[in-house]
């Protein structure tokens, strides 16, 4: 316990990387955003996807941390697992504060009618449905799973490097087209929109298979961060 | 500097250094010497070292220790030193001597009329 | 008095090649051990096997009775400083301190500080932005302020000017009489560091070719010079360990020691004989090239 909370330590020390960047990086695509918004008014409605650099930045982060922290952890006696719980518990930690962030800032902008610019950035359809609360929910599961997602990959890259990754990615690239391809041999296009459509109403109903994702990436990191070496 | 020489057991010298001392009068009989840990600092050596030298030293009867406060110069240990110094005067001073004056043709009696003259002299 | 660390039949191989071939050593607690030998000759994958950030293709290691990998009772009790130790980017002097403050259990937050001022630190610099030698100083200070049980310093002084390198000898002996723990230096810089070390260890290609106290091994080969015929002569039925000839003239190194009457054999041929310092003897140990 103690051993995971240093890491924790360790890694707090760090603040430009986990908390003032990736939020000056989220404020300043709005900050564009609104400026946009205000001087180039049009009728229609401002949608903008700028809230995925935030959750682009907390993938790359899950890569670099580890490349970053890893050995000077080890350098210093850490154990692997103590150093990977301290991590993950750092992404957590900071995971459930940024979610209800981003819930709140969806919320304002519903209340606020789109900040009087018609700018959709925190509260997109599809992504951000239902109860606050559940937003809430689904955000931090989205920032959670990419920010293993990213782990998992340092872990790759640390235990079997560059060919390691090679073979990750080159198999990621095959279900890629699997996946269709099965859709249009067992199935249709049409079933499988008319299921989507059925099932997936919003990002919420993606947040449990994204949760079980997230537990998987986990858990490989875990086993493969073990047998990592500087 | 006091730099130790690398060439021979660095305990052999702390104890010489220290045989030195008490034959100069430095270190009078009965006299604290000072500590292994103020020589391992002093000549920046291992204070392990230092301590074996010391040791070494008490071993031959040279110092003995008053517990719990150090080691001490033993009586004689003066006169016993220089008796043992003498032993070896002759072949670490004498014997070289001989052969270099061999070697450059010095007969006996002028080799020995040279150590009178600066005995003596002196 | 049981040993810190012990070591049996330890191997690792990267592929094809052999860093450590079947080492066995003990290091007993509260000594100054050296762990020398040329770039390359295996010392620094030891250390690394020793903290079990490298794992061992065979062979056993023991740290503390202990088994080190993922055994947060030793590790914790372990300071190893690197060479090339890696630091995160945006981590300040500062924030090293405080970070080594969190991992190790005997962290002397103010002897630290003194340190830093000693080796003249600027503890809001970023680590990267430091210079070899103050980078190098960012290590030794973690490594004296651990008071770790086991202390490993792995060529420490990279970088360091003569001044800081002696500031480093002479911090390491206060401390390590004040507080005695293991301690490990490797070192290419024999001469340098020789007489604080009690043990000596020597590594080449792998193979372990010395585990001596260090004042065992001082004096223990002389070397002999003059006229080749005459070093030939001298050396007949004597173990040389080395020999240069410089056409007439020759050398020749000699596993023995300098007695009075070695000393006026090597005169009766007109040869000058000196005694051999650590330094050189492993010079010779090792450069040799394989029978």
């Amino acid at each position: 316990m103690r051993k995971t909370l240093s890491v924790l330590k360790m890694h707090w020390r760090d603040k430009w990387s986990w908390l003032y960047i990736p939020w000056i990086i989220c404020l300043a695509s709005f900050l564009v955003n609104v400026i946009i918004g205000v001087f180039l008014p049009s009728d229609g409605e401002l949608y903008s996807g700028g809230l995925v650099a935030l959750f682009i930045y907390f993938f790359v982060s899950g890569i670099l941390t580890p490349a970053q922290t890893f050995p000077f952890a080890l350098g210093m006696g850490v154990r692997r697992k103590d150093y990977f719980l301290g991590t993950a518990a750092m992404a957590v930690a900071f995971s459930v504060p940024s979610a209800a962030v981003l819930a709140l800032f969806s919320w304002l902008e519903q209340r606020t009618g789109n900040w009087g610019l018609n700018l959709h950035f925190f509260h997109l359809p599809f992504v951000h449905e239902g109860p606050v609360l559940l937003q809430w929910l689904t955000m931090l599961l989205l920032l959670l799973f990419v920010y293993f997602g990213g782990l998992l990959i340092a872990g790759i890259y640390r235990r079997c490097g560059k060919v390691g990754l090679l073979v990750f990615f080159g198999c990621l690239l095959f279900m890629a087209m699997a996946v269709p391809a099965a859709v249009n041999i067992w199935g249709s296009w049409a079933g499988f929109g008319q299921w989507l459509a059925k099932h997936v109403h919003s990002m919420n109903e993606l947040a449990l298979p994204l949760f079980v994702f997230t537990l998987i990436f986990l858990l490989a990191s875990y086993l493969l961060f073990r047998r990592a070496t500087v | 500097m006091f730099a130790m020489d690398d060439t021979r057991p660095i305990f052999l010298q702390i104890a010489e250094r220290i045989e030195d001392d008490i034959i100069n009068g430095n270190l009078p009989e009965e006299a604290q010497i000072p500590s292994a840990n103020q020589f391992a600092a002093l000549y920046r050596i291992n204070p392990a070292t230092a301590a074996k030298g010391v040791s070494l030293l008490a071993e031959e009867g040279i110092l003995y220790k008053k517990r719990g406060i150090g080691m001490f110069v033993k009586s004689g240990a003066r006169e016993r030193l220089r008796e043992k110094r003498k032993e070896k005067f002759y072949s670490q001073y004498v014997a070289p001597a001989i052969r270099e004056a061999r070697k450059l043709g010095i007969t006996a009696d002028e080799l020995a009329a040279m150590i009178r003259k600066g005995a003596e002299g002196e | 008095m049981s040993a810190a660390v012990s070591v049996k039949g330890l191997t690792k191989r990267f592929g094809g090649f052999t860093a450590v071939d079947r080492v066995s050593f003990a290091l007993q607690e509260n000594r100054i051990y050296g762990l020398l030998g040329r770039n390359g000759a295996g010392k620094t994958t030891l250390m690394h096997l020793l903290t079990a950030q490298l794992f061992p293709t065979d062979g056993e290691i023991r740290v503390f009775g202990e088994e080190p990998y993922e055994n947060s009772r030793v590790l914790s009790r372990i300071c190893f400083v690197k060479e090339s130790q890696k630091y995160p980017d945006n981590f300040r002097v500062a924030d090293v301190l405080a970070a080594a403050g969190y991992f190790h259990e005997n962290w002397d937050r103010e002897y630290a500080m003194e340190l830093a001022e000693q080796f003249r630190l600027p503890l809001k610099r970023r680590i990267k932005k430091l210079s070899r030698g103050l980078f190098s100083a960012v290590g030794v200070v973690v490594g004296l302020a651990s008071r770790a049980p086991l202390t490993i310093f792995d060529e420490p002084y990279a970088g360091m000017d003569a001044v800081a390198r002696n500031l480093f000898y002479k911090l390491l002996m206060e401390d390590f009489v004040a507080h005695p723990r293991t301690i490990l230096l490797s070192t290419h810089l024999i001469d340098e560091a020789s007489a604080l070390l009690e043990h000596v260890l020597l590594i080449d290609r792998g193979r372990l070719l010395l585990d001596e106290e260090a004042d065992a091994v001082r004096g223990r080969a002389y070397a002999v010079a003059g006229m080749a015929s005459k070093v030939r002569e001298f050396a007949a039925g004597r173990r040389v360990i080395h020999w240069d000839a410089f056409g007439a003239l020759a050398s020749a190194s000699i596993i023995g020691s300098l007695d009075e009457e070695t000393k006026a054999a090597a005169a009766a041929l007109g040869l000058e004989a000196a005694p051999v310092s650590l330094q050189q003897l492993i010079v010779h140990l090792t450069g040799e090239k394989s029978e």
